[in-house]
């Protein structure tokens, strides 16, 4: 329980400081512990390949990207915030859909998941498992996967991909900057 | 694994991406790549037809279902594809060397739209909704005008992203409460709160795809900054996957509930007034139709919230004629703006004089879009009003038809510029020939569809019946 | 729990090494000040101009497509476990291999529209 305690504590510590700081790198380094907090909390759950993506995928991959990102971007000029007003309505609107949630979460009743044993866990969510569903029940889900990630490296190339025809000349001289 | 010959269709559409990946891969030139892909989309749309009646599970039990339901929204989707492939011979807004790509993300979004459809367990579901989504996403940031594309995209991404989140956080819910993601199996669990707020959260999703109201804000800037074609797939072929999931997750995931209910009902009314009351001051002919498409989102949703046979069906109807209906209106978009500008009122003004193919077009669209008889438009608002009488919605009824009075105001007055505004320029404006066979389609199909609209109609009674 | 316990005991070494690096030359390290120690980088050569330059966008293509592939890999790390497995036959080599397939098709694009040449 103290373990579960601390881990939710860095996730949402790390998310704190990924939505209030005003500098976009130490955002990412947030973001980061945040998501480091919830690979935390998936081996908490007895997920250890669930938890060894989250670190593989986000804080390797992702965050990275991100930081490229900025690289490419910016030049370290820290944007404005939002205004004040829609700071306290967002508050407000998260304030509020926490709360719902909450409420509704502790008052449901998961039935027997709770008593499920951490051994009879491990198995059901062992690294075997998933790539036995994958193949059977998930192997629609799986193919169409790699299409999907297919299209998204196809698309961020063509998008990307520097062929400056000279149509807009204001973001081609930016880009050369 | 069950019988694969179902999955015929998707696989057809799917086989034209990779034939539209090919030809861009060896280089060939735009033209060769656009025939290649109306032949493909064709095949697509017959292939779609000929599968009508087909019924079965083509992979493992409880995964994929092909019934009356996805077969009659696949060819929705496939028409909506191929109308958008046939108007983009000369994609003037779309960018120079991403053009060769352009009819790519056209079929794999229209795979993943098929796919979705069909799915009946949420993981496969959301994976078809992201193939769909990315699809979109490309394309919209593929315009002539980068920052008008970059922004259009950008908006569209992060919205899209964060009602995925939403989606998924929804699906967590419903698993934590069914122990499955199978649809079937969850219908059998009894709904406790959680999991309504689970599937409200995971419909949230498929309702930004909707741009129902509270998830409609990318429409208008995405509308506004994506190339004229895409915005002509995003507008017809994707509202009909989304449609077609929204029917799904509610009828089969769940028996009707008040709360669920009371929640689609505030989201439908606030849709079509919202849509309607913002066309009304916008200038862009783009915007107009984007915060149109709100509206019209919101008269579907009266269909799916009167919770009845005949509701889904008339919301299966509608989806799949607003096809066409909207085609007619971008088709006029995509010819007036082929130089890369977006139109605007004072742009179409006198349009008969210039064109009257056009202004006929544009004409069968707005009155469509309007539901003046004798278009399909004009059935499809009176299945959809009926259903909900049937189901004692009479009030909900009257605001629908309050809102279709003030929508004719913005629509009459489009075609009032384009009739009787005498036009700045008068030359006219050429029409290639696969563009004037595509708005002949068209308006076609929509007058074809309001004339007889059983034939439609009993098709999308059947997919009602398929599903509940 | 207790398989984690040696993965603490090594980030707990991790982090002592981290802090002994900063406390150690503190105490013992003599101190100076001069116009080299602000430099943001010292290795002989001046630093030339701002941390904060924009990189080429090819970076952040190799990027993108790392992270996918990433992704991809991951997949398949469980399903190369148990793909050999009797129960599937031939079907799970097929499967993975359309997996494969369309992913190459990926490298053969960024191949083909010239990503992977160094053009900067």
């Amino acid at each position: 329980m103290i373990a579960a305690g601390l881990v939710m504590l860095i996730s949402v510590a790390g998310a704190v400081v990924a939505v209030s700081v005003k500098n976009i790198v130490h955002a990412i380094f947030g973001l980061g512990i945040a998501l480091g907090g919830l690979a935390l909390a998936f081996l908490l759950l007895s997920t250890p390949f669930v938890a060894a993506m989250q670190v593989l995928i986000y804080i390797g991959g992702i965050t990275i990207a991100m930081i490229f990102a900025v690289m490419l971007s910016s030049t370290g000029k820290h944007e404005p915030g939002e205004g004040a007003r829609r700071r306290v309505l967002a508050g407000i609107v998260s304030i509020v859909f926490f709360i719902a949630m909450a409420w509704v979460v502790v008052g449901s009743d998961f039935g027997p998941l709770m008593e499920l044993a951490p051994e009879d866990m491990e198995s059901a969510w062992s690294v075997q498992a998933i790539g036995r569903a994958l193949l059977n029940d998930f192997n629609v889900a799986f193919e169409l996967l790699s299409v999907v990630l297919l299209v998204a490296i196809v698309g961020a190339i063509s998008i990307a991909s520097r062929h400056d025809e000279g149509e807009d000349p204001a973001i081609n001289e930016e880009g050369g900057a | 694994m069950g019988d694969l010959t179902l999955f015929v269709p998707e696989a057809v559409v799917l086989l034209g991406a990779i034939v539209a990946f090919v030809l861009s891969v060896i280089g060939s030139s735009y033209r060769v790549n656009w025939i290649a892909s109306v032949i493909m989309a064709i095949l697509g749309v017959a292939m779609s037809i000929a599968w009508l009646g087909a019924a079965g599970e083509p992979f493992f039990p409880g995964i994929y279902r092909v019934d009356a339901f996805s077969q009659l929204l696949k060819v929705g989707i496939t028409t909506g594809l191929f109308l958008s492939v046939l108007i983009a011979g000369n994609p003037g807004s779309v960018r120079e060397h991403s053009r060769i790509d352009f009819p790519m993300f056209l079929f794999f979004s229209a795979v993943g739209m098929m796919m979705m459809v069909s799915a009946t367990e949420l993981i496969t579901l959301y994976v078809a909704l992201e193939l769909s989504a990315y699809g979109l996403y490309i394309l919209a940031a593929l315009n002539k005008r980068q920052r008008e594309g970059s922004e259009a995209a950008a908006k569209y991404v992060l919205f899209g992203a964060a009602s995925s989140a939403v989606t998924l956080f929804g699906i967590s819910l419903i698993f934590g409460v069914a122990r499955s993601t199978l649809l079937s199996e969850i219908i059998a669990t009894q709904p406790t709160p959680l999991m309504v707020i689970g599937v409200l959260l995971a419909l949230s999703g498929v309702l930004f795809k909707l741009a129902v109201f509270p998830f409609h804000a990318w429409a208008p800037d995405t509308y506004q900054g994506a190339p004229h074609e895409a915005v002509t797939f995003i507008g017809t072929a994707s509202k009909v996957a989304a449609v077609g999931v929204i029917a799904r997750l509610l009828f089969l995931a769940i028996p009707a509930h008040d709360s669920l209910v009371n929640a689609l009902l505030v989201l439908c009314v606030a849709s079509m007034t919202v849509g309607n009351l913002a066309a009304i001051v916008q200038n862009d002919i783009k915007r107009v139709l984007a915060y149109s498409t709100v509206a019209q989102a919101g008269y579907i949703l009266i269909g799916l919230v009167s919770f009845s046979s005949m509701g889904v069906a008339s919301a299966i109807y509608y989806a799949v004629i607003y096809v066409p209906i909207v085609f007619c209106a971008f088709l006029v978009v995509c010819v007036l703006g082929a130089d890369g500008s977006n139109p605007t009122k004072s742009s179409i003004a006198g349009l008969y004089q210039r064109s009257p193919l056009l202004a006929a077009t544009l004409l069968v669209g707005m009155f469509g879009l309007a539901g003046i008889p004798p278009t399909s438009g004009f059935m499809g608002k009176w299945f959809l009003f009926s259903a909900a009488i049937k189901s004692d919605l009479l009030w909900l009824v009257l605001i629908g038809a309050i809102n279709a009075t003030v929508s004719l105001y913005y629509y009459l007055r489009i075609i009032k510029e384009a009739y009787l505004t005498p036009p700045a320029d008068e030359t006219a404006i050429k029409v290639s020939p696969a563009t004037a066979i595509a708005a002949g389609l068209g308006m076609t199909l929509v007058l074809v569809m309001g004339i007889y609209p059983r034939l439609l109609w009993e098709l999308a009674e059947a997919a009602a019946k398929a599903i509940n | 729990m207790t398989d984690y316990g040696q993965l603490i005991a090594y980030l707990g070494i991790g982090f002592a090494l981290g802090i002994a690096a900063l406390v150690v030359p503190s105490l013992i390290a003599p101190r100076y000040k001069g116009a080299e120690t602000e430099k943001t980088y010292e290795c002989g050569v001046d630093t030339v101009g701002s941390a904060w330059i924009r990189f080429g966008i090819s970076f952040y293509l190799f990027a993108l497509i790392f992270v996918a592939f990433e992704v991809d890999i991951l997949y398949l790390f469980p399903v190369a476990l148990v793909f050999n497995e009797e129960m599937f036959g031939w079907r799970a080599f097929v499967e993975v291999f359309i997996f494969l397939l369309i992913l190459s098709l990926a490298i053969v694009y960024a191949w083909r529209k010239g990503v992977i040449r160094w053009t900067r």
